[in-house]
């Protein structure tokens, strides 16, 4: 009895188990290395498309959309698939891709060079964020552009700038599509490489007749204009000759001009700065969107204004979020300098916290205003009594304000021509004793012996007592409230011994409607000035 | 071991655990039958995606030719006749387009144990897609009507369609051929008479059966 028990037991787990083998299905390759925890590559360039250097560029910049918008962007070249289409979705569920990004999000881009073919394969929970027809608009009105000439890695990358800028602009509209579907249902779109066929201008053609205008900010609306309209010529009127040289060997894809287009429909010009001459011009856009980069122009002989585009390309550079700041690395060879009167409304600061080694984000002056103590040279703190000094006649508190030839020197400077000047030879100075100046000139004393003093006195830099005006942003609340640069500011809120970090908190710490108060010297006179603070201006965040 | 232990054990063995077992071979077979059918909505989701699509296909390209037409100041008979030979192709797509959604309409639950079914639906529709690819291949002529962003769009979300059909046949074939195999297992296939489970039909590539679409050119 027992016997039969334990042998039916035996079958009945028998066939539970070969059941189940048979409901098993295999692991695949794939799944294996998954379990082992292989990591898999971003970048996997069998064709061998892409130089190192901007396979591991293109690696860096996935990663980064991987960590911010949890995209697992991969790329894949291999010659002569059979079906890209088929390859590409069966690669796609295989290796899993989006398994990295945490809600299954995940592109494939596969480039076949030998049967000209590329494909970007979209996962389900993508579809909504990249339709088909967006897909083919990046392919062949970015990729394809730079494929064209031969740029492969460029035209890569700049899509995935586009893709980033997508998903930046679906994050805020909440169009990620919460789906728990991981794979791919075959959603994504083809192209032509046509990987160095040649420049084709289909689709960013146009004729050159966009002259350059009487104002800096007609020849702006022309730009625009004419980038609406896809006209990718170098040639054209409104830009610059050196502007023109630089941009005959860059490639405008069409995506590029229409996202130009768009991004500056939202961009205000606050400012149109010009120079003394009223040869050169800024305009530059408020900071409410931090994309909108400043724009340079110049006045040819004719009278015209013209696009300045090299110094704007060259001294400017984007971040994330396609912020624009100062690049200090190309600030001599890119000829921004001349450009600065435009740009004093601005500080520019590495923000706290980023990794910016060369980079000037701009920032809106507190108030409106730039103002700092002034060196007005040294002042004589110690003397002795019968040292040399003392014996020319300067006394305790005494503020020299030139020294030689130098005006408003630093104390390194004097000390330094202190224990050089030959003995013998005249000193000129002008001192400020007080409320009056003088003039006094005497001979330099010998070389001292060892161990004593040549001209035994004490002294160190002195600035200004108040802070002064150096400069105000014309609309700003110090305009506002009346300050002119030049101004000594001898009151400010209430407080007479105002220093510049009063000045500075008191700025946080005002609201719209406060009242701002100060009293200045202005050409030996007191002004009280006064005024209402409005709203503070919103800058863009910086990311 | 004492006589009640046994028959407990005789109980379990003989009685309770078969039924088990039943029970569980039976879910199976209802869990795989229901990604046949849940596979089955995926393609018939993706070519009603694909005849929604005629109407915008259609529009934009009449709308193209009312362009050439009035404003071409002279129609040479070659061009003129290649216009005619596509307000056809496009009477025909419309034509098919509506028999297509008349067909899904009146069908509630398709019958997928009947291969003929499959092979008719499968033509129906290959024709209308047989259609649509000779548009998009004349409207390569028309190099304005082929450059504008529009046709660009449209042809990107066609092509897309034809692609999500192809991976959703592949998967209906790949769950019918997992249902199908697990009818005919031998735990399975004692379950299977039991629930009246039939066996699905695949989707064939249309071999030989598929009719020629003429468009005249003159």
């Amino acid at each position: 009895m027992r016997l039969v028990v334990l042998s039916a037991l035996l079958i009945v787990v028998a066939s539970y188990a070969a059941y189940g083998y048979i409901e098993s299905s295999n692991l695949t390759l794939d799944e294996l290395k998954q379990q082992v925890g292989l990591e898999p590559k971003l970048v996997d360039d069998r064709a061998d498309l892409l130089p190192q250097a901007d396979e591991e560029y293109i690696t860096e910049y996935h990663r980064m959309l991987l960590r911010r918008f949890d995209i697992d962007y991969r790329i894949l070249t291999d010659n002569n698939l059979p079906n890209i289409n088929r390859f590409a979705w069966e690669r796609f569920n295989d290796e899993k891709v989006g398994s990295e990004s945490e809600q299954g999000r995940g592109l494939l881009l596969v480039i076949d060079p030998e049967q000209n073919q590329l494909r970007i394969e979209v996962s389900a929970g993508l579809e909504s964020v990249y339709p088909d027809a967006f897909v083919a608009y990046l392919e062949n009105r970015q990729m394809v552009p730079f494929f064209n000439r031969g740029r492969v890695a460029d035209g890569i990358f700049a899509t995935s700038e586009l893709i980033r800028i997508r998903a930046m602009e679906a994050q805020e509209g909440l169009e990620f599509d919460p789906s728990s579907i991981r794979m791919s249902q075959g959603a994504g779109a083809n192209a032509t490489a046509g990987i160095d066929a040649g420049r084709d201008t289909t689709f960013t053609q146009g004729k050159p007749d966009v002259p350059a205008a009487d104002t800096p900010e007609e020849t702006y609306r022309r730009f625009f204009e004419s980038l609406a309209n896809r006209n990718g010529r170098w040639d054209l009127d409104i830009f610059t000759p050196a502007t023109k040289q630089h941009m005959k060997g860059m490639i405008s894809s069409a995506a590029q001009m229409d996202h130009g287009v768009k991004t500056y429909r939202n961009c205000m010009i606050e400012h149109a700065t010009y120079n003394e001459e009223r040869t050169l011009a800024v305009l530059a856009h408020s900071l409410s969107n931090r994309a909108c980069d400043p724009f340079f122009l110049e006045k040819g002989e004719d009278g015209k204004w013209r696009l300045d585009l090299k110094t704007v390309g060259t001294a400017l550079g984007h971040t994330f979020g396609n912020i624009w700041y100062i690049d200090y690395r190309r600030y001599a060879l890119s000829g921004i300098e001349r450009y600065e009167f435009g740009l004093r409304h601005l500080v520019f600061r590495r923000p706290k916290g980023e990794q910016f080694e060369h980079q000037g984000i701009p920032y809106y002056r507190s108030y409106g205003m730039q103002a700092n103590y002034v060196d007005e040279g040294i002042r004589i703190v110690r003397l002795a009594s019968d040292g040399f000094m003392a014996r020319q006649g300067f006394r305790q508190g005494d503020l020299i304000v030139q020294w030689e030839s130098e005006l408003f020197p630093h104390q390194n400077y004097v000390s330094r021509r202190m224990s050089s000047v030959r003995p013998g030879l005249d000193i000129h100075t002008r001192v400020r004793r007080g409320d009056t100046y003088f003039s006094k000139t005497f001979k330099a004393p010998p070389h001292p012996p060892k161990g004593e003093y040549r001209f035994n006195v004490t002294f160190h830099s002195a600035s200004s007592a108040v802070p002064q005006v150096h400069y105000i942003e014309p609309g700003g609340l110090a305009d506002k409230l009346g300050l002119q640069p030049g101004d000594y500011i001898v009151g400010w809120q209430g407080n007479e011994k105002a220093d510049g970090r009063f000045i500075q908190q008191t700025y946080r710490q005002l609201q719209p409607g406060d009242e701002l108060t100060a009293r200045v010297y202005r050409d030996g006179q007191v002004l009280d000035l006064s005024t209402q603070a409005g709203e503070k201006r919103k800058m863009g965040q910086v990311q | 071991m004492n006589s009640t232990l046994s028959t407990l054990l005789a109980v379990a063995v003989f009685l309770i655990l078969p039924l088990l077992g039943g029970v569980f071979l039976y879910n199976n077979l209802v869990n795989k039958e229901e990604q046949v059918f849940s596979t089955w909505a995926q393609v018939e989701s993706n070519y009603q995606r694909r005849a929604d699509l005629i109407p915008n296909l259609v529009k934009t390209v009449s709308a193209y030719l009312e362009h050439e037409r009035s404003t071409l100041q002279e129609v040479t008979e070659a061009r003129r006749g290649d216009g005619e030979a596509i307000e056809r192709l496009i009477q025909e797509l419309q034509q098919a387009h509506t028999e297509i959604q008349q067909a899904t309409d009146t069908s509630t639950a398709p019958d997928l144990a009947d291969p003929a079914f499959l092979q008719s639906f499968d033509r129906a529709q290959n024709r209308l897609g047989r259609l649509v690819g000779r548009l998009l291949v004349t409207v390569e002529d028309y190099p304005n009507l082929r450059a504008s962003d529009q046709m660009l769009a449209l042809q990107a979300q066609l092509e897309g369609t034809e692609n999500r059909i192809n991976v959703a046949r592949l998967g209906f074939n790949q769950s019918v051929e997992a249902f199908n195999r697990s009818i005919r297992v031998i735990p399975g296939s004692l379950m299977a008479s039991l629930g009246n489970f039939k066996r699905k039909a695949y989707f064939k590539a249309d071999n030989g059966a598929s009719e020629a679409v003429q468009v005249d050119f003159q």
